[in-house]
């Protein structure tokens, strides 16, 4: 009993000065209600005025939770990459067979590479749309409100219905070639969607166009951190414009930069939507991703086993770029 | 005194939390039900696709006023989302009452064929119902699995080629007889400023209707046994003249310009628009197809004639088959086969209001009045079961689907095709 007690008096006084104290003006410190030694003999170790700490016991429903709902379903369902199941019967174990099937296969590889395609440009374009939209809305313009809100709108769109209407405007009938058209460049007039040399590219051209504004915005955050005193030095000192971006905006955007580039790569690599809704993979499996070959093998083809070894490829691909990406920028940001 | 009452307030905080939880949680128990209601009215649960919701819409309702104790809660997605909704809802336990298995084991485009289910035991046997055997020859394997009978079959549906009598009168001319008439007439159409046909080659279903028309004609048409030797292995799609010349016959349409341009990028119902506008001439497809183009443009009216496609001015036309199962592990067995019951007393309706004719009327030779030029087909039984129905796996189907669009720009030939229906083929498990 003493040595608890002393333990407790030894934590509690280990706490910072404020922490134990009581406020000032207390005539009796020590023997009051809400005074240390009252706080102490409760087996209170709570901050004056401050609120009592939950006992770690209370979160564990929460992290149960957690693990339960995101890791462990989630990773369960990977052990039915390594089976046979067709979604009904029982699954047999086929170890590797699965993963073998997607190094064979023209299709797989190829959405593989489609992938990589998509979220590498995608990655790219976006950052650079999305910069040069910040850096220009960045201004005392009258109108940058509502053209900030312009440029932003996109994101907050649904993806599919975006998708569709871009989707009426590449058709051959659709805005582009009447565009083209119209201007007199009818021998620019072009199945858009249905070449397999440039229907990737129109995929690009509706994330970009819906995403940059979300880029543009994370940048224009971190560019409310870049002192103007340095700017104003830097131009006192003679430095032209592209000097001030290379040597003292871009250096200071360093940590927004890791923001947009690790999120914009992993929504590029786990693109559907836009693909669904444009191409359905198409033509000739020109646009398949990773993405649409979950769901053509998994809910189309009724390949439950060899859809969950897609996913799980996908997911390995997300998870190891993700973080390698992070941690460079991070390597970056402290080199900046 | 104020950490007292911030403690009993905690406490209080912690109770109210406590019970909101329970309650919410007791409240999701509750809403979990099995369908039941106290008067003994029970609820049963289906997923259809959007397309079936006019005709599902007044059997329904026909089937409430019939009786008072079975409910139907029907809910009409896209085709895409009915085998995904209907699968996961399967292996969470907790499977709707009716299912919409696609009758043989094809599988369809939802990845859920009659086989496949009933193999693994998810359909309950409906072999006891009276009208389990009121079939046409054709239609019972579908239907069946190992000899039991899995699906009421409530309609069946048919490609053709749908024409505009606005244009083809003005033009005095007759709808092709023979697959070289077609392709003349494309010429013909052309020279009028217009194009003969529009085709939605970047969906599957477009690919699909095409696929179906011409191996009825080209394929089954000569040989209505070939999906049996093609699963004994004494034929491939590459050996077989029948499956090349269907391909061929697709790719003649696109080098002779009978298509609207950008096919390539243009989904099926993108392509229906291009009737409807006057700028395309004919189509393939089913019914429904022309029900649309009707409706769209009043003023251009629309007739059938059989797709000219193979060598004879006979060919066989495809049937696409509709079915209806009940989940074995439903909640409400006995109530969802009263309801197929209902279905199949009322078939005719279900054909009015979808397009399709009903089992007995093809039986009979018969076809519903729009499609009256194609009786003398019907009379002489030249129909086929929609090629993939009876195959052992989607997996040919799809890659054929996404192949055939290479025809249209050029990047995919026959044989590559044919080539990748064989592995398609031979991989499935």
């Amino acid at each position: 009993m003493t040595e608890r007690t002393t333990k407790k008096h030894a934590d509690t006084s280990a706490l910072p000065p404020l922490a134990v104290a009581d406020g000032p003006g207390d005539k009796d410190k020590g023997t009051e209600p809400g005074g240390s030694w009252w706080r102490r003999r409760r087996g209170d170790n709570r901050p004056a005025g401050g609120a009592r700490k939950p006992p770690w016991a209370l979160a564990m429903v929460g992290i149960a939770l957690l693990f339960g709902m995101h890791y462990i379903a989630p990773l369960s369902g990977g052990i039915y990459a390594f089976t046979d199941w067709d979604g009904f019967n029982t699954a047999k174990f086929i170890g590797l067979e699965n993963f073998r099937e997607i190094w064979n296969s023209n299709v797989q590889r190829g959405a593989v590479l489609h992938t990589f395609v998509l979220a590498g440009s995608y990655l790219v374009l976006v950052n650079l749309v999305g910069l040069a939209l910040a850096l220009a809305l960045n201004r005392t313009l009258k109108s940058r409100n509502f053209l900030r809100t312009l440029f932003f709108a996109p994101a907050v769109l649904s993806p599919l219905a975006v998708s569709y209407i871009w989707q009426y405007m590449f058709t051959y009938d659709g805005a582009i070639n009447r565009m083209l058209g119209g201007i007199g460049l009818d021998s620019l007039r072009h199945e858009w969607l249905g070449d397999p040399d440039t229907a990737i590219w129109c995929v690009l051209v509706v994330m970009v166009w819906q995403h940059a504004g979300q880029a543009m915005i994370i940048y224009l955050a971190g560019l409310q951190g870049v002192p103007d005193e340095l700017e104003e030095a830097s131009v006192i000192d003679g430095a032209r414009l592209w000097m001030r971006l290379r040597r003292i905006t871009l250096p200071l955007l360093a940590p927004a930069f890791t923001i947009v580039s690790t999120l914009m790569l992993i929504s590029g690599l786990r693109v559907f939507d836009q693909v669904f809704a444009l191409t359905q993979g198409g033509p000739v499996y020109s646009t398949e991703t990773l993405a649409t070959q979950v769901y053509q093998q998994t809910f189309v083809e009724g390949r439950f086993g060899f859809g969950a070894s897609i996913a799980m490829v996908m997911t390995l691909l997300i998870s190891v770029l993700g973080i390698a990406n992070m941690m460079y920028q991070r390597r970056r940001e402290r080199r900046l | 005194m104020r950490d007292h009452r911030r403690r009993r307030l905690g406490r209080r905080t912690l109770a109210g939390t406590g019970a909101l939880v329970t309650s919410v949680l007791l409240a999701a128990a509750a809403c979990g039900g099995d369908g039941g209601s106290s008067d003994g009215t029970v609820t049963l649960r289906m997923y259809s696709t959007t397309t079936t919701e006019p005709a599902f819409s007044v059997l329904i309702d026909g089937f409430h006023k019939s009786q008072s104790k079975i409910r139907v809660k029907a809910e009409f997605i896209p085709s895409a989302k009915v085998g995904q909704v209907t699968t996961t809802m399967m292996q969470a336990g907790n499977p709707p009452d009716i299912i919409m298995a696609s009758p043989g084991s094809g599988g369809g485009s939802n990845g859920m064929s009659v086989y496949r289910l009933a193999e693994a035991n998810r359909l309950a046997d409906l072999s006891a119902r009276p009208w389990a055997n009121d079939l046409p020859a054709m239609l019972k394997p579908p239907a069946q699995y190992e000899g039991k009978t899995y699906s009421l079959i409530l309609g069946v549906s048919t490609q053709f080629l749908n024409y505009t009598t606005t244009d083809f009168d003005k033009w005095k001319v007759q709808p092709p007889k023979t697959f070289k008439e077609l392709l003349d007439m494309c010429g013909m159409i052309k020279s009028k400023g217009m194009y003969a046909m529009a085709s939605g080659a970047a969906d599957m279903a477009g690919n699909r209707m095409r696929m179906q028309v011409f191996a009825a004609a080209n394929v089954y048409a000569n040989d209505p046994d070939w999906d049996k030797k093609r699963i004994a292995g004494q034929v491939k799609f590459q050996t077989s003249p029948g499956w090349k010349k269907t391909f061929q016959q697709v790719q003649d349409l696109v080098t002779h310009d009978c298509y609207y341009p950008g096919s390539a990028g243009r989904t099926t119902e993108e392509a229906r628009k291009l009737g409807a506008t006057g700028k395309t001439t004919m189509g393939i497809g089913p019914s429904i197809a022309a029900a649309y183009l009707s409706k769209a443009n009043p003023g251009r009216k629309w007739a059938a004639a059989a797709v000219p496609a193979g060598d004879t001015a006979t060919p066989n036309l495809p049937l696409e088959v509709a079915g209806i199962s009940v989940a074995k592990r439903g909640k409400h067995v006995d109530a969802a086969i009263k309801f197929l019951d209902y279905l199949a007393a009322h078939r005719d309706v279900y054909s009015k209001n979808s397009g399709a004719f009903s089992p007995g009327m093809m039986a009979k030779g018969e076809l519903p009045d729009f499609l009256k030029p194609l009786e003398p087909l019907a009379k002489q039984n030249r129909f086929s079961l929609a090629a993939s129905t009876m195959w052992p796996s989607e997996a040919p189907a799809q890659v054929a689907y996404k192949y055939m669009t290479g025809l249209h720009n050029n990047t995919r030939t026959v044989d590559d095709i044919l080539k990748a229906m064989d592995q398609a083929w031979d991989n499935a498990k």
